[in-house]
């Protein structure tokens, strides 16, 4: 007998890195960003995807993929960059499979690696043609995954709202980008951090967003109350849907004390042979300025609370993997059970992650996440997977509320983005915005080196206003990056507005930013214009 | 010339030679300013009050709670341009004015912040449960006054017969509210839920 399921869960993969393109040097440290996201993330869930759709799983999922990642996954120069990167790393791991020769706890860890940069090379070069997008977007037609859209540059749009125009400005970039990329319309938007305030609905609005998620409290303190908490989505009085986060399973897989990743059968991140093998034997495969760093390549399990790590075992890793995918699914069908037993109507369980969680983090992340569908399809009735859109047109009538301010970041309010750390950028930040506003309404009818020296200014407006930076300066690691890159887009920025204003571009310099900072290749200034 | 990687060829400006003062929102209990006061603006003040009156006031923020109509002052210095306050009321509208204290009698603006609120921290105890389909608010353009779609979508509602359950009360929300932290099971008001859907430590244990 078929047993009609009580509830859903909704798994949303928010996928961002922030815009790091600097083809002015020949390598460049923060670019690997990407590359390690590629291929311990993105090419992972692909793969994850992919296999599930050829066993015939049926599944769903939401993924935001913001405009910069969009724009580095298609960039050329990053795209090339990306193949010397496995070049290099298959070199090593060839290395290691010598070095480890007799070492018998390592070797068959070096040959995975060999093996798992070998086949990244062929997937990204020879199947995807060097753009895994395309991945992407067939999973989206195939209807098992939904791509939503993001912020331009994922500004944190609650410290932005002293200028309206920069806020709209974010959100119609996002849309515009995914457009071009998707070539449709987005249901959904990932605000930036989670970040909301009521005045970026109107933004949303005119864009023809339809549903954002926010943190937990964004929901449960809305006003009025919500009856089912977050177990349904609200929707504001101007028609935005907003979906809260359910705690109970973010904590399961998020918290650093009591989550799977921390699990002592799971590889190690922080045990890496860039830094634990001799100088001079891995001097070609680390920083070119002679500084150790992270070569992807990790012998260990996180073993426990001591610094004695033992060898990684793939095997016992997917096993725990496998493990964990019961444990959540068990958890949610209590959660469902129960919940969905007070409700009118079918509840739904929004699980919202960082997708570079998913493997760069949590190495068996990705493997996780095949086992977890794969169970929920085969071995319970009690709930589906669901994306946010099917569960809207499914369940359209919503009780209509506003959400409280709110953020996922630590305290769930904006202080992880102003703080002592990173106060300092404000000012210029919101100068230059309103600078851009007055430039816009001042030249209406550019053209020429004009026009693209306004365009320019957006972009480098846009750059500064990247959460990331004010993340980093928290965070206090990669600072000094950070801080260059808000003074750069900054500084840019000034210069262009004092050059437009006074009739004299520097076209020499104005083509080598364009060159650097390329993001955005259809921007119109005229977006500032008006306000 | 190539950029050296690790620091700016950019220097930015202490200020830009306006007459602001800006608020932002850091949390529910946190306010943070900042603010550029041109000499302009300080001989001004000086011209009608002589420059005796500048040395012997003292610089202050003072904060208003408009939605509570009070406030209070916050002592600064002539060498800060940027400050947080503390502010008692959550989920309130705050506006700071920068500004001098004379004999702490009399107060003289120099000039004033834009709105901020500050977001809310708890439960709302507005418990008025209004459904409607979404794609109805979706039809027209921004939506007219909130109160107005409140209104005039529960009473289309409640005539269509859509809803079910709307009555918080059968969710047993007469409980006491608790506080940021608080679970979507814990708004049903069901405690149990947490023993009986914990999560499972089996594999967690260290």
């Amino acid at each position: 007998m078929i047993k009609l399921s009580k509830g859903y869960v909704a798994l949303v993969l928010h996928a961002h890195l922030p815009y790091v393109h600097h083809p002015e040097h020949e390598s460049f440290l923060e670019e690997r960003w990407l590359f390690e996201a590629i291929s311990e993330t993105y090419l992972p869930l692909i793969d994850s995807f992919e296999a599930l759709t050829n066993e015939g799983v049926d599944y769903r999922v939401t993924m935001s993929l913001t405009p910069p990642l969009l724009s580095m996954l298609s960039n050329e120069l990053l795209q090339g960059r990306y193949i010397k990167y496995l070049e290099k790393l298959i070199d090593l791991s060839e290395k290691e499979i010598e070095r480890t020769r007799n070492q018998p706890e390592f070797h068959p860890l070096a040959i995975m690696y060999n093996r798992k940069y070998k086949k990244d090379l062929h997937t990204f070069r020879d199947k995807y043609n060097c753009n895994i997008l395309s991945a992407f977007i067939n999973l989206q037609n195939s209807g098992k995954l939904e791509i939503i859209a993001c912020a331009a540059t994922h500004g944190y749009l609650p410290l932005m709202e002293i200028t309206p125009a920069a806020v709209k400005a974010q959100i119609s970039v996002g849309v515009k980008t995914y457009e071009t990329f998707f070539g449709r319309k987005p249901k959904g938007m990932w605000i930036p951090e989670c970040g909301y305030i009521p005045e970026i609905e109107s933004a949303l609005k005119e864009n023809g967003v339809e549903y954002i998620i926010t943190e937990s409290h964004g929901v449960l303190f809305a006003d009025p109350k919500p009856v089912f908490g977050t177990y349904t989505p609200i929707v504001t009085p101007n028609g935005i849907v907003a979906f809260g986060r359910d705690i109970e399973s973010s904590k399961q897989v998020w918290s650093s004390s009591e989550g799977y990743p921390g699990d002592f059968d799971y590889r190690e991140f922080y045990r890496d042979i860039g830094f634990d093998l001799d100088y001079d034997y891995i001097r070609d495969y680390i920083s070119s300025d002679g500084k150790r760093i992270h070569t992807g390549i990790k012998y260990y399990r996180i073993t426990g609370k001591t610094d004695d790590k033992q060898p990684y075992n793939p095997e016992w890793a997917r096993n725990k993997a496998d493990i964990h995918a019961g444990n959540f699914m068990f958890n949610r069908e209590k959660q469902i059970e129960y919940i969905s037993d007070r409700m009118d109507r079918p509840p739904i369980i929004v699980c919202p992650y960082d997708a570079e969680l998913f493997g760069h983090w949590w190495y068996e992340g990705p493997y996780w996440i095949y086992s977890l569908f794969k169970k929920i399809y085969y071995d319970q009735n009690t709930f589906k997977l669901i994306s946010l859109s099917e569960y809207m047109n499914e369940n359209p009538v919503m009780q209509v509320s506003t959400p409280c301010p709110s953020s996922w970041g630590y305290k769930g309010y904006n202080e992880v983005w102003l703080n002592s750390s990173n106060d300092w950028i404000y000012r210029h930040l919101h100068k230059s915005a309103e600078r851009m506003v007055e430039l816009a309404n001042n030249n209406q009818f550019a053209d020429g080196i004009i026009r693209e020296a306004l365009n320019q200014a957006a972009r480098e407006l846009l750059l500064a206003q990247s959460s990331d930076w004010a993340f980093i300066m928290k965070t206090g690691t990669m600072v000094q990056y950070a801080e260059k890159r808000t003074k750069d887009h900054i500084g840019r920025f000034t210069k262009l507005y004092h050059d437009i204003k006074e009739n004299s571009i520097d076209e020499g310099w104005l083509r080598d930013i364009q060159h650097k900072d390329c993001i955005f290749p259809e921007l119109d200034y005229k977006i500032y214009s008006g306000t | 010339m190539y950029e050296v990687q690790s620091q700016s060829t950019y220097t930015l400006p202490m200020g830009y030679n306006d007459d602001q003062i800006v608020l932002l929102a850091r949390d529910p209990h946190w306010l943070f300013a900042y603010w550029e006061i041109s000499e302009d603006r300080k001989n001004h003040f000086i011209g009608a009050f002589g420059h005796e009156l500048w040395e012997k006031s003292v610089p202050v923020l003072k904060v208003t709670n408009v939605s509570k109509n009070s406030s209070f002052y916050v002592r600064i210095n002539d060498f800060s341009n940027s400050w947080y306050i503390n502010v008692p009321d959550s989920n309130c509208l705050y506006v700071a004015e920068l500004g001098r204290r004379i004999a702490d009698e009399f107060f003289v603006n120099l000039v004033s912040s834009n709105y901020v609120e500050a977001p809310n921290d708890t439960i709302s105890a507005n418990t008025a449960a209004y459904f409607i389909n979404y794609k109805d608010l979706n039809k027209g353009h921004l939506a007219p006054e909130t109160g107005m779609i409140y209104e005039t979508q529960s009473i289309k509602s409640v005539t269509r017969g859509v809803i079910g359950i709307s009555s918080p009360e059968l969710f047993g929300f007469a409980r006491e509210e608790s506080m940021f932290g608080v679970s979507s099971a814990e708004l049903f008001g069901i405690n149990i839920v947490a023993e009986h859907i914990g999560i499972s430590s089996e594999y967690l244990i260290r």
